[in-house]
């Protein structure tokens, strides 16, 4: 057996170099417990942003956008544990997909969509995916 | 006469209280100093004033008497400041602000270190016995090497606290810091029972590492429960060398998700908050299948329970 070393540490998965860089960016969650909001009955995705509202940020974030696009009841009952909530137009997770949100630069935010996404085409109902949520970024 | 000396007097007290002029002088005896230490995310901070020996030999027991509440430092009272919740020596101390004090004695077994929460005290109010200060025994140890400035340091950090030690002249004074963390590193053997076993994994490269040559491939990893942790150990991991077995600890964040831990000779070194594990069960409860995601929750590792020996 030989011993771990920092940099061979960081060399076993895929994903740890992008992950250093949200490190680097700030904190994983905004430090507090998440508030999750009711979802509007009325609310649809219209406000969504899609095509040129994301040129330049690759096809991966596009296609966060389309993963919340399917699901905006659950998008809205959820709360973001992200820098957004700090901002004015945040009212949940759809929104920091909307203008004004900052979901196409921040990890926490599609990190949240993508595994809404996961539990809600599982059949999972809303609060086992905010439980999820909550155990992941809360 | 009289007048003049109080004309005199009042000039040299509002010059004292005059901020420092561009250029003008600013050497004091005691310079202030910070020294800061972060832990898990919990700050340490102190804050003091660094009196120099200047040649006085008879420190402990002369220039300060035996018994004094003397502050370990010069001018305002030397300050503690935590984050978070900490413990020093296994005391209890909550986030907040103290001034520090010592209460010195003959006896080096016999010293003791004083928090008070009233944190702005010059260094000669010698504060008596308070319900709300914080009292703990400490021993007054005996260093190889003299330091001529009276100093604070962090000689040793840990993933789960830290040594705060004072040094001045001959006289070494160390606490234990431990701080709250984060997320828990140890599970009981009932928590970790779902969990434990062998998995075949499959590690999908990124495109960039695709770019870079990777290929997918297939390497195992034994789960189980050693010392009250959840560890992870990943065979196969280095084409070249089939000895090398990458070990880290599992830390449990609840509905099956865990953080990555690097080990570095048996205690916890580092963790890695933006990579995680999601163990999913199967309908018995039982784990069947497991996931490594990247802070977006992009999958990197996908892997199955298997039977040992079967891989």
């Amino acid at each position: 057996m030989f011993p771990t070393t920092r940099r061979r540490f960081l060399r076993i998965l895929p994903g740890v170099p992008l992950a250093l860089v949200a490190t680097a960016a700030g904190p994983l969650s905004a430090g507090r417990r998440t508030e999750h909001p009711d979802p509007r009955p009325d609310i649809d995705a219209s406000g969504v942003l899609s095509g040129e509202d994301l040129a330049g940020f690759g096809p991966d974030v596009a296609a966060v956008y389309d993963l919340v696009r399917e699901m905006p009841q659950i998008a809205d009952g959820i709360g973001c544990s992200c820098g957004c909530s700090y901002m004015p137009s945040y009212r949940s997770l759809l929104t920091c997909f909307h203008a004004g949100g900052m979901a196409m630069g921040c990890h926490i935010c599609q990190g949240t969509a993508r595994l809404a996404h996961r539990r809600w085409t599982d059949g999972q109902p809303l609060e086992r995916i905010r439980a999820a949520l909550d155990a992941r970024y809360g | 006469m009289r007048v003049r000396l109080g004309g005199a007097a009042l000039c040299l007290a509002a010059a004292l209280l005059l901020p420092p002029q561009e250029g003008q002088a600013q050497v004091r005896a005691s310079e202030a100093a910070t020294v800061r230490q972060t832990v898990d995310g919990t700050e340490l901070t102190l804050e003091y004033s660094r009196p120099s020996l200047r040649g006085r030999g008879d420190l402990f027991g002369g220039q300060i008497p035996w018994g004094l509440v003397w502050t370990p430092g010069a001018n305002q009272a030397t300050t503690f400041e935590a984050s978070g919740d900490v413990t020093l020596d296994g005391v209890s101390v909550p986030a907040g602000r103290y001034s520090v004090w010592m209460v010195v004695a003959e006896d080096p077994r016999a010293w003791e270190l004083v928090l008070d929460p009233r944190a702005d005290l010059y260094h000669t109010a010698h504060p008596g016995p308070t319900d709300e200060q914080i009292r703990l025994p400490v021993d007054r140890q005996e260093a190889g090497i003299s330091l001529e400035t009276l100093t604070w340091y962090f000689p040793t950090v840990r993933a789960t606290g830290a040594d705060l030690r004072l040094h001045w002249g001959t006289t070494l004074v160390e606490v234990e810091v431990g701080v709250e963390p984060t997320v828990p590193s140890t599970m009981s053997r009932e928590a970790a029972e779902p969990y434990t076993g062998e998995y075949q994994l499959v590690r999908l490269p990124s495109e960039q590492a695709q770019a870079r040559g990777m290929e997918q491939d297939t390497t195992r990893l034994v789960v189980d429960w050693e010392d009250e942790r959840l560890l992870g150990h990943w065979y196969g991991l280095d084409p070249g060398n089939a000895d090398f077995v990458f070990d880290f600890v599992l830390l449990p964040e609840g509905g099956g998700f865990f953080q990555m831990g690097m080990l570095m000779d048996g205690e916890l070194a580092e963790v890695f908050p933006d990579s995680f594990w999601e163990f999913i069960p199967g309908p018995d409860d039982r784990v069947t299948s497991v996931e490594v995601r990247d802070a977006r929750d992009v999958l990197g590792v996908r892997g199955w329970r298997s039977e040992p020996g079967s891989g």
